[in-house]
């Protein structure tokens, strides 16, 4: 028994390590710069339950998403009775299963020891278009989820060892651009082939029943590292409210009650409006994820990942709302702005419990900019994300243009941009007059723009925080919202942060993305910083 | 006196002096604290050797003068940047990503050039080389005006798609050069690779290190030559190759990973002279153990690293530190060593690191004020390091404070007893360093089986066997110095020198001609460098490689180029095909596939030029039989292993000889080491003082 503890610790740690070099066999093998360069993806173990064993997350929207919609997925094919083969893998996108928008794609593949399913590797990656009506897949006035892309519901990519083409066909001949598709296919199914190998042979090692009580132990323990951390803190209820902006419906309000008590959290978000004809629609998987990142940032974001760490903590959102749609409501942006929105909410209600712990509002929206069209020889498209301002902190000013809360990608290079797309960047740097004044700053966002080099360019923007600016605390100012500009023929006009636009060769559009807000009063600000803002210029002061 | 070569590696704790004498064929060495100024500790090293009679020929330093002012961020010289108008901020945004996932107040390394000394001019190059907007004289003139009287110390000019056209960087470098009596220079001369923030970053860190390292090296030249008269001074880089110090004042950014690169080399030396082409490195010290690789008889390099940056569970945490791109020996880092300290958490898990009890307190069982388990404490009380003393006799240490120390902090709160408590620590400890080895194997693609491992480091011996075991090496390499073997590894380097030609054209677009034309190119640069040197062009010897990704990849592989004889003409030419069918397999070997059908981008043609260094020739050991000598046997004692504890043989290796034999379990200690030989295990010494074990089949 005694021995069993070490080798417990150790295969614990060898199923992260597993996770996490999946993670790198995915990214080195992918081909589109979404995955490549911007790692937008992750990977997991799961029990033959369909417990979260062990995850490695790039972006934390994929934190509570992956293992809710890795079990949804198992519970279907065991209800479909598709039964899985040594050498099967599954693919998956429907979001309403699979736990977040169209263009992440799921491949789980069950892992044997001895003819029997011991175990499953799967990860998600983001594709950077999966059709529908506008290149990259996010199409900012969709109705339903038919106009996002091409959904898949379960269904065997690989039998027995073989990877089945027209199972990649219909994926690929359903994208922008196909060539990519492939590849990136190719580099998740090389993940979870490598997740495979490491499990088996830590059973070969350890045996299956030293595996089971090691994996059973790895979630005890988390569990019971997280119901620590919760007690770190005091008891007690805190709510807020905010809304998401979307033209043509008004404001979506989100609200949220937030309890804690002794080694338990509830999160209730009863009161959040009714799911609406437009993509701002959350999976609950994504609802998850949020809170399971704001928990995370709050107590010890050390504790190892795995379903222990969700025992302590229970999430109510009501079907049929905004954060917790039923199909085919559209969805693709709920992950991206809508999972930025409810980390800020939650961030607030919990600021009612551990003030210390909280920042001022980021500038809260993932910025996403798509665009493609047909080009001589094929099609093009181009996805990316933007950063914004990071909230002030009591004690420091916030960071200026880097990705906050529920993504964390990295950015296209400029000089790559130019090469691969028909497209320039003419500016990029921080905005400003953007960062939330105070005591401390916010951190100032990213001002970017595009220039156009192909005719019929379709363009789409989805960003958040337009018209409802980033908030300060502790009578810090507000943030600098997010602007979207066209400029055509030498004019310069105000677009809508969330549009689809035709464009044509010489057009630029300019992103200017939210500041964060500011913490404490301006006018507590010390000369040295103020000396440092008038050099700047990033900082954003209302007058009073 | 006699002549030798000398070697002096700089460390934070010690400074490491090895000196060879070329007509004895014999090694001295030394380790002595370091001293606070490091010029110090290089000019004591040399009155140390002058005092046992050998006189430096030539010195070969590795320092951490880069290293620790990137690390410190204390005494940065005033550092401007010169860029393109719309892109003042890229070197702060870096790649947008923070380096904490669940950090509120996660903050940037501090910026090398804050936003008030990042300067903007109109300009524009397109990333076809086309110039579009060509830079302004007299807009160059007014930011020369503002850069002296912001009393800048070096600037660094990187413009917007530089790679492919340096004619506006080098305008402006004539002219603010021309105005400014500071170091200035250009992205597209440091580092000519597309991706803006990459080559701003490393042009960057290139000026902010050009002030400190050349002043230290000019100090060091003058102090050399006034001490020994016009002695050569190397300096080791991070790709493993010396550098004059000129070489080394122009480019700053390639010695800084200048001390880790040397443990790498003199593994290549010991895999050319024994013969062995695939080496593993395990190197565990005091706070660190690193993991490294030689395959096919050549070093692995990495193209771009983040310098002062921090590491993960063995890899480095993107946007943690300084991007750098040169070529460095990649090597996969863990916070376990043998002073890393083994604790219990809140949850009741064994977790060993990443804290580390330093030289000072130290471990426990040092009686110097430690009082929590360190991995040196648990192998005390698991008999596997020697419980009276170390350092051959010479530091006693107390085994009763160890063994008190593992009960009552890892023992008790898990129920275990003391013996079972250290040898759990010393499981979790190799676990995280078999971690490291995979990373650089099996995680780029190698069957580490394939391998040996080469273990040094004061620590790394005692571990390397049960390190080997889940990665199935089955033969392990223990020089015969393993504490001091870093040092030795600067008497063997070669000198290198690195080039890049930016080419970013599919293969198919090029032919062979064009492309050789870049090679014409880089090799003549490197024929004038090495002339000024006052080296012989004749003794230049080239290596090719390109750096190439399928069309659309961000990350590249880099491959060997050959040389064909050219179709016409007499001359040679580069072999496009064989570039790609290398690429595709090796693609395929790292990654696990390959698309034969898909276009090859060639990002890049590298060359290095290398002046080999004359190969040490090593003296035999003395020559014994089979049978190891009664008197190299000086004790046993029961030690623990994780099958039990097992009556094992404890030799000296002073006394051992080459052809000596020994079967597991044993132990051997020595004056830097201490080397473990499990039941399993027979090790046999060579004609060179190695000692090799073998897995029993």
């Amino acid at each position: 028994m005694k021995e069993n503890a070490i080798a417990s610790e150790i295969i614990r740690s060898s199923l992260t390590f597993c996770s996490e070099e999946m993670g790198i066999a995915l990214r080195n093998s992918a081909y589109s710069p979404n995955i490549k360069d911007r790692m937008d993806h992750s990977c997991a173990i799961l029990d033959t339950g369909g417990r979260l064993l062990a995850q490695a997350e790039h972006i934390p929207v994929h934190l509570g998403s992956l293992p809710w919609g890795l079990k949804r997925t198992l519970e279907r094919l065991e209800r479909d009775g598709m039964e899985l083969f040594n050498g099967d893998m599954v693919m998956v996108n429907n979001p309403y299963l699979s736990g977040t928008h169209l263009n992440d794609v799921t491949i789980i593949s069950p892992i044997f020891h001895k003819g029997r399913i011991v175990a499953y590797a799967a990860n998600k990656a983001h594709h950077s278009d999966v059709g529908g009506k506008v290149p990259g897949s996010i199409p900012a006035d969709a109705t339903d989820l038919f106009q996002e892309g091409i959904i898949i519901d379960p269904v065997k990519l690989m039998r027995r060892g073989r990877i089945d083409s027209d199972v990649v066909g219909m994926l690929s001949s359903n994208s922008r651009d196909p060539y990519q598709r492939r590849g990136d296919v190719r580099a998740q199914v090389a993940a979870n082939l490598l997740g495979g190998r490491r499990i088996s042979s830590l059973l070969q090692e350890y045996g299956l029943r030293a595996f089971v009580a090691a994996s059973q132990s790895a979630l005890d323990y988390s569990e019971k590292m997280t119901r620590l951390a919760l007690r770190s803190f005091p008891d007690g209820n805190g709510s807020a409210d905010d809304s998401m902006e979307m033209s043509g419906i008004g404001d979506i309000p989100m609200h949220v009650l937030v309890s804690k008590e002794g080694d338990t959290v509830s999160i209730d978000y009863d009161g959040t409006a009714r799911q609406v004809r437009a993509p701002v629609n959350a999976v609950y998987g994504v609802t998850l994820s949020a809170v399971y990142y704001v928990l995370k940032c709050i107590t010890d974001p050390d504790i190892m990942m795995n379903d222990g760490c969700f025992r302590p903590v229970s999430v109510r959102a009501p079907e049929g709302t905004l954060l917790n749609p039923e199909f085919p409501y559209p969805v693709s942006a709920g992950n991206t702005e809508t999972s930025m929105r409810n980390a800020d909410l939650l961030l607030r209600a919990f600021y009612q419990l551990v003030p210390e712990r909280i920042p001022a509002s980021c500038g809260g929206s993932m910025n996403n900019v798509m665009m493609g069209g047909a080009v001589p020889g094929g099609t093009w498209s181009f996805y990316e994300t933007n950063a914004v301002g990071m909230g002030a902190s009591g004690g420091r000013d916030g960071t200026d243009g880097i990705h906050c809360n529920m993504t964390n990608t990295l950015n296209t290079p400029a000089e790559l941009v130019e090469l691969y797309y028909p497209l320039s960047i003419v500016r990029y740097q921080f905005r400003e007059g953007s960062g939330g004044g105070g005591k401390w700053r916010g951190g100032a966002g990213i001002e970017r723009s595009y220039l156009i080099r192909a005719d019929d360019t379709t363009f789409t923007i989805m960003a958040e925080r337009e018209r409802i600016a980033p908030q300060g605390l502790d009578g810090g100012g507000e943030g600098g919202r997010t602007e979207v500009y066209l400029e055509r023929n030498g004019e310069r006009s105000r677009v809508p942060s969330k549009c689809t636009l035709s464009l044509a060769s010489g057009d630029i559009i300019t992103l200017r993305t939210a500041g964060g807000g500011g913490y404490g009063e301006y006018s507590h600000r010390e000369e040295e910083l103020l000396a440092k803002d008038r050099r700047d210029r990033l900082i954003l002061v209302r007058p009073s | 006196m006699a002549v030798s070569l000398v070697g002096i590696d700089i460390g934070g704790t010690f400074t490491d002096i090895v000196a060879y004498d070329e007509q004895l064929h014999d090694f001295s060495l030394i380790k002595l604290p370091s001293s606070v100024r490091p010029e110090e500790g290089v000019m004591d090293g040399i009155s140390r050797m002058r005092e046992a009679g050998k006189a430096p020929s030539v010195l070969f330093h590795s320092t951490t003068v880069a290293t620790n002012a990137l690390l410190t961020k204390t005494g940065w010289p005033k550092v401007a940047l010169v860029t393109t108008e719309g892109f003042r901020d890229v070197l702060e945004i870096g790649r947008q990503k923070r380096s904490e996932l669940y950090n509120l107040r996660v903050e940037r390394p501090l910026p090398i050039v804050p936003r008030h000394l990042r300067f903007v001019v109109r300009e524009r190059t397109s990333s076809s080389g086309t110039v579009e907007v060509p830079v302004a004289r007299h807009d160059l003139e007014a930011v020369a005006d503002s850069l002296a009287e912001e009393g800048v110390e070096a600037v660094c000019i990187s413009f917007l798609n530089s790679f492919s056209n340096k004619a506006n960087e080098h305008a402006a470098l004539e002219v603010i050069g021309g105005r400014l009596d500071v170091p200035v220079m250009c992205s597209s001369d440091v580092d000519p690779l597309p991706k803006e923030f990459e080559r701003t970053s490393t042009a960057a860190v290139n000026a902010l290190l050009y002030p400190i390292v050349s002043a230290y090296l000019r100090r060091l030249r003058t102090m050399v030559s006034e001490a020994c008269g016009p002695v050569p001074v190397y300096i080791m880089q991070s790709d493993g190759g010396g550098t004059t110090v000129n070489g080394a004042i122009d480019r700053p950014i390639s010695i800084i990973e200048s001390g880790p690169a040397s443990g790498v080399i003199s593994s290549l030396h010991v895999s050319r002279l024994l013969g062995k082409r695939n080496l593993l490195t395990f190197d565990m010290g005091g706070t660190t153990a690193k993991a490294g690789m030689i395959r096919n008889g050549l070093v692995e390099y990495s193209h771009e690293f983040e310098a002062a940056g921090k590491t993960h569970s063995g890899r480095s945490v993107r946007g943690s530190g300084y991007p750098v791109r040169f070529p460095f020996i990649d090597l996969a880092e863990t916070s376990s060593g043998g002073g890393s300290i083994a604790w219990v958490d809140a949850g009741g898990a064994l977790r060993v690191g990443p804290v580390s009890a330093g030289s000072h307190p130290g471990p426990v069982c040092y009686d110097r004020g430690g009082t929590e388990p360190t991995i040196t404490d648990a192998n005390v009380v698991a008999a596997r390091l020697n419980q009276e003393s170390l350092l051959s006799g010479t530091m006693p240490i107390s085994m009763h404070l160890a063994a008190a120390s593992v009960k009552e902090k890892i023992a008790a709160p898990l129920s275990l007893d003391a013996e079972e408590a250290s040898l759990g620590i010393i499981a979790i400890a190799n676990n995280q360093m078999a971690k490291i080895m995979r990373i650089v194997s099996i995680e780029r693609g190698y069957d580490p089986r394939r391998f040996d491992l080469i273990a040094f480091g004061g620590a790394g011996p005692l571990h390397a066997a049960e390190v080997a075991e889940p990665l199935g090496v089955g033969s392990i390499i223990i020089p015969p110095a393993p504490g001091l073997f870093s040092a030795f590894g600067l008497i063997t380097a070669d000198l290198k020198r690195e080039y890049r030609a930016s080419v970013m054209k599919m293969a198919t677009e090029l032919d062979g001609p064009a492309a050789s034309g870049f090679y014409e190119e880089l090799e003549r640069k490197a024929v004038e460098d090495s002339v000024a040197e006052g080296w012989k062009a004749k003794t230049l010897s080239f290596v090719r490689t390109a750096s190439a990704q399928y069309s659309n990849q961000g990350w590249e592989l880099s491959v060997p180029v050959r040389m064909q004889p050219a179709r016409s003409g007499s001359s040679r030419e580069l072999d496009l095909g064989r570039l790609v069918t290398d690429f595709n397999r090796k693609h395929r070997q790292v990654y696990g596939y390959s698309s034969p059908s898909d276009p090859v981008n060639i990002v890049s043609l590298n060359l290095t030029a290398v002046i080999p260094m004359p190969r040490l020739a090593m003296a035999s050991g003395r020559k014994g039989s089979a049978t190891v000598r009664s008197s190299a046997r000086t004790d046993e004692r029961r030690v623990l292993y994780p099958e039990g504890e097992r009556l094992s043989s404890i030799y000296d290796r002073r006394l051992l000889e080459s052809g000596n034999s020994i079967r597991g379990p044993a132990v051997v200690e020595q004056y830097d080491s201490t080397i473990l030989i499990p039941k399993a295990w027979r090790a046999k010494v060579d004609s060179f003082g190695n000692l090799l074990m073998v897995r029993k089949p």
